[in-house]
């Protein structure tokens, strides 16, 4: 299943505009994101999401 | 992808992480935005000043780099990809302070007719999303793919 995953990713990636390089840092842990994402987990607990 | 004048920008393998720089009279100022996932398909998008000195990212002050327009089609590039390769995910835009809320809302309403061909957008108004409209005063975006977004 991952397998299929990846190759739909792959084959998506190429029609972005974006460049992959593994130099960019994973910014999960990052306080700001933590922090930004904590409160829109409590907007889209508080409001949900659209129909 | 979305024929606008725009910063290249840069991302890793997952696809979450994206960095560009913006250039004017005040150098280059390191731009960082990642798609934080809150649960199952919903991202929540962050985007701030990166200050290396510090590992700060800030997305309060102004940048005032002359370069807005260019800074705001970035980020709608970047959004318009990410949906892409997640084709599935709604995507949550918060802004940090009012003026940047409002900032958001003349950038979408400036791109809105290429942006809403392959993007539904919507305002949070009083606790309840409606699709974007223009001169709409909103409190927070969100934003998910057309089904038949190329």
């Amino acid at each position: 299943m991952n397998v299929i995953k990846n190759k739909i990713k792959a084959k998506a990636l190429k029609k972005t505009d974006a460049v992959i390089d593994e130099n960019v840092p994973n910014y999960e842990q990052h306080p700001f994101f933590v922090k930004k994402a904590k409160s829109a987990k409590a907007l889209i607990a508080r409001v949900g999401v659209p129909k | 992808m979305l024929n606008l004048n725009k910063y290249p920008y840069i991302t890793n393998q997952s696809f979450l992480d994206f960095e560009f720089d913006s250039i004017g009279p005040k150098g280059i100022v390191k731009k960082i935005a990642r798609f934080s996932e809150l649960s199952k398909n919903i991202y929540n998008f962050g985007f701030g000043d990166f200050d290396g000195e510090h590992n700060c990212i800030n997305d309060t002050i102004v940048t005032n780099n002359d370069d807005t327009e260019k800074v705001l089609a970035t980020v709608a590039s970047i959004i318009h990809d990410f949906l892409k390769v997640y084709p599935n995910a709604i995507v949550v835009v918060e802004g940090s302070t009012p003026a940047r809320v409002r900032r958001y809302q003349i950038g979408i309403s400036k791109y809105f007719q290429e942006i809403s061909r392959v993007i539904q957008v919507f305002g949070l108004k009083n606790d309840c999303w409606e699709s974007f409209k223009k001169n709409t005063n909103y409190e927070a975006f969100l934003a998910r793919r057309k089904l038949d977004m190329k």
